[in-house]
């Protein structure tokens, strides 16, 4: 007796396990339903809801450079530049190379207070970083997958053929295949070591003095306004070294900023 | 003692009027003045003097408004009584005052000098009450205009009164009605002060009076009452909407001379005003007096929508239509000016633009509009000139379509259309610098940016993922670079095995291949030795394709006497070693089928075989 009522306890709760996430999820809808009706309050400008919508769907665990990019649209909107310029900075990680969000992040930074030059750096880096920008992480994971293959085809054709002239070009073609390979798996890591490290931030508080060392007493050096991305150098407890675009450098308090 | 003072009193009197009728007269200096007024009502108070004064100063007007005043006045009366001339002058200085509160006010003595002596007047006391029985101030309402006349010094309704007259109430949409404010008047006006000037919501009016002009004044009968009438305003409007619309009605303040009830009146304000002036002793008040005109509900009718020209912007009037064009043949860079100009009566101040196209390759600007409107008392007229500079900047034959203005005709009851001819413009190739513009073509613009916005959201499907997984590093990525490679080397250390494994066989064969030539040829030997003919052939042919077939790994299948050319060529065998190969094939394959006593035969082809792959063995040594 005991043990069948010990058998429907488990079995009811069992059962109340298995519904209750299910049920979380009906009344919430589906990631791409919440989406659908996000974008439908963006088009009718309630902005705020869309917002709200977009952050469900963040929070639910999943992300996207197209969800980033619209969530900082909806922020745009409802003048939450920080935020806007948070999220297309999200956005742009994810797909370096999109068009819309370059635009649209370009906008947003002239609409916020500071205005800072970015030093200029040797154009090789600058290439190598536009070419690394061509596409997402998993875009370089692809292509090396791709090239990989063809490589080891080329390879297989090379061990086969009969005709020196055949196993020679496929030898070398093989060959530069493989070095395409690491370049897209080399592209693929610096992309995700990026996305993984947290290393840029978007100042959140209205205005924030930045200081010489991790001290509330020490020096103002100098100030910064919401909105501005700041490169994070190192940690120290609450406060956090930045690098300015410029390449000032200091000090400011974890809580004032967003990492990316 | 009490008679004794009595009798010299009298005898001073007696002897003081001696003096006085024999002398001058006794100064007179009284003050008068009605002794009950209302509130806000006008009334005079008069000063007389029997003689010349000078230094007149008035009393303290405490609780009371001067209106006017002092004003001087002076008549002069002979007598003549029982033969005996007198002459009386009287001087008098009237206040027009007005009482401000109410209560019993005692107003003070004025003082004057006569002979360099001062004289003061008696005081007056007034008792102001907040209104009296009959108002002095009347409401011009038409009703009451048969109310039997007032009081001395009021005004009746019927006497002043201002009238608003429409020349048409009911009105196009656009149509122009004139509304003329008469003054109707039987006693003379001092003085018209507008207090409020009607607003015309939903009209556009225009002024028909200029600046100081006199108004017209004519005489109308009205009621059997005769009046003078001035037009005071003259206003031409034109409804800017349909439906019905309210005139509010003006206010204005006029001081109405009005005399006493004992003067002869001729009829004529104008005239008594001539007679009863001052300089004939007559006193005139000045009675203030407020009057507003009637409200006005004018019903505008929409004008009708049948028969509407698409272009038809509200013209409503009677319009001619002018182009003028003051070159139709030029250099390119060269202007034009295109002129148009519409005449007529109507509401032409609203016609602000023309519907005009123009060449795509001409730079044009907007016009310069100029207006030349006159305004009689009969209405707006006049004209509004479009001139339009025009600038072509490349050279060829061009176009000025014609220009259309449609307008609504009062007269026909219907819209009619204007149009202006089209001009052929004929444009050569301008000279000098401004040949390279013309070839330059128009000046490129950049993009004006009016407004910037980002761009919108995206909205199509989105590929979601988990937070912080990616393709790259998972296991699929992983396995996808590996299950590759692995096959790969599998693949290769399986096909490197097979090919040792062949190789080895192959090296067999190829060792064998000798062998099995050689015990092949010693069967063929034993089949010479005893005659057997067709399994020797057999034999030698078996030996020399076999041998073949071993030491170069071809499958026996695949060989014939057509292909082992090229067979061996290509496999680096000399090419009179494939010659002789050839030869002995052949001998074999001849002797075989060929009649006859093959003895001979048999121990040549025998000879052969064995010299051939007893050669082919030492060449590959």
């Amino acid at each position: 007796m005991i043990l069948i009522r010990k058998y429907i306890l488990t079995f009811t709760s069992v059962t109340l396990l298995v519904s209750l996430p299910v049920s979380q999820q009906s009344l919430a809808g589906t990631p791409d339903e919440l989406i659908q009706q996000a974008n439908e309050a963006y088009t009718k400008k309630t902005y705020a809801q869309s917002i709200d919508l977009y952050e469900q769907v963040l929070r639910s665990g999943f992300e996207s450079s197209q969800l980033y990019y619209n969530l900082g649209n909806a922020c745009f909107k409802q003048n939450q530049y920080p935020q806007a310029i948070l999220n297309y900075e999200r956005a742009i990680r994810l797909n370096p190379g999109n068009e819309n969000i370059q635009f649209n992040l370009k906008l947003v930074n002239s609409k916020i207070v500071d205005k800072i030059e970015s030093v200029p750096r040797f154009f090789l880096i600058t290439w190598w970083e536009q070419i690394n920008s061509l596409t997402s992480v998993n875009g370089w994971a692809w292509t090396g997958v791709i090239l990989f293959f063809i490589s080891l085809v080329l390879f297989a054709l090379f061990f086969f053929a009969k005709s020196s002239g055949i196993r020679k070009s496929a030898f070398w073609l093989g060959f530069s295949f493989l070095i395409f390979f690491f370049f897209s798996i080399h592209f693929a890591f610096r992309s995700y070591k990026n996305l993984m490290s947290h290393d840029e931030a978007i100042v959140f508080t209205p205005s924030v003095t930045v200081k010489s060392s991790p001290d509330s007493n020490s020096v103002d050096l100098f100030v910064v306004h919401e909105g501005t991305k700041v490169a994070v150098v190192d940690r120290i407890g609450d406060w956090m070294e930045i690098r300015l675009a410029n390449g000032s450098v200091g000090w400011l308090q974890n809580s004032s900023v967003e990492l990316i | 003692m009490m008679r004794k003072l009595k009798y010299s009193l009298f005898l001073t009197g007696v002897l003081f009027i001696y003096v006085t009728g024999l002398s001058a007269q006794e100064v007179q200096f009284t003050a008068a003045t009605k002794s009950e007024v209302a509130v806000g009502e006008f009334f005079s108070l008069t000063y007389r003097l029997n003689t010349q004064g000078s230094g007149f100063k008035g009393p303290d007007f405490k609780g009371f408004e001067v209106v006017n005043g002092p004003g001087q006045s002076s008549s002069t009366g002979i007598q003549t009584i029982n033969g005996k001339t007198t002459m009386a002058v009287q001087y008098t200085f009237t206040y027009l005052l007005k009482p401000l509160r109410e209560g019993s006010f005692v107003i003070g003595p004025a003082s004057i000098n006569v002979d360099g002596k001062s004289y003061s007047s008696n005081s007056v006391s007034v008792k102001v009450v907040t209104s009296l029985s009959q108002p002095s101030q009347n409401r011009s309402t038409p009703q009451g205009r048969n109310q039997p006349q007032s009081q001395e010094e009021g005004l009746s309704a019927q006497d002043v009164f201002l009238r608003a007259v429409p020349n048409n109430s009911t009105p196009y949409q656009g149509q122009g009605i004139i509304i003329t404010f008469k003054l109707y008047t039987k006693v003379p006006i001092a003085q018209i002060i507008t207090d409020k000037l009607s607003s015309f919501p939903g009209f556009w009016s225009q002024d028909l009076f200029k600046e100081n002009e006199k108004f017209k004044q004519y005489n109308e009968t009205m009621n059997g009452e005769n009046y003078v009438v001035a037009e005071i305003k003259k206003v031409q409007i034109f409804p800017l909407k349909s439906g019905t619309l309210t005139i509010e009605p003006m206010e204005m303040t006029c001081l109405a001379q009005v005399r006493s009830k004992r003067r002869v009146q001729t009829g004529d304000p104008f005239f008594d005003n001539f007679f009863n002036d001052d300089f004939f002793g007559s006193s005139v008040k000045n009675v203030e007096k407020k009057l507003k005109s009637n409200a006005l509900t004018i019903r505008v009718k929409s004008l009708p929508a049948n028969g509407r020209p698409a272009d038809f912007s509200g013209a409503v009037g009677s319009f001619t239509i002018k182009p003028e064009i003051d070159k139709t043949k030029l250099q390119a860079n060269d202007a034009i000016t295109y002129r148009i100009t519409i005449t007529g009566s109507g509401n032409i101040q609203l016609i602000d633009k023309l519907n005009t196209s123009f060449p795509t390759d001409f730079e044009t600007y907007d016009p310069k509009v100029t207006s030349n409107i006159n305004t009689s008392h009969t209405g707006v007229s006049g004209s509004k000139t479009f001139e339009y500079l025009l600038i072509p900047r490349n050279h060829g034959k061009f176009t000025i379509p014609p220009v259309q203005f449609s307008f609504f005709n009062l007269e026909k009851m219907q819209y009619l259309t204007l149009e202006t001819p089209s001009y052929d413009i004929e444009v050569e190739k301008g000279t000098g610098s401004g040949q390279g513009y013309s070839y330059s073509g128009v000046e490129k613009e950049d993009i004006k940016y009016i407004g910037s916005d980002i761009r919108h959201i995206d909205t199509g499907l989105i590929r979601l993922q988990r937070t912080g997984h990616f393709f790259f590093g998972s296991y699929l990525f992983l396995s996808l670079l590996l299950i590759p490679l692995i096959l790969f080397i599998a693949f290769i250390i399986i096909f490197r095995k097979e090919l040792k494994k062949r190789s080895n066989k192959d090296l067999m064969r190829n060792r064998k291949a000798t062998r099995i030539a050689i015990r092949r040829l010693q069967k063929a030997r034993e089949h010479l030795n005893k005659k057997e003919d067709q399994p020797f052939f057999e034999e030698i042919s078996r030996s020399l394709w076999g041998y073949l077939s071993d030491k170069y790994t071809i499958p026996m299948s695949e060989l014939s006497i057509d292909n082992v050319k090229e067979t061996l060529t290509g496999r680096n065998v000399g090419e009179d070693i494939v010659n002789q190969f050839v030869q002995a094939l052949n001998n074999t394959e001849f002797a075989r089928f060929a009649p006859g006593d093959q003895n001979m035969a048999m121990e040549s082809i025998y000879e052969e075989a064995l010299n051939i792959i007893s050669r082919i063995e030492r060449e590959l040594k």
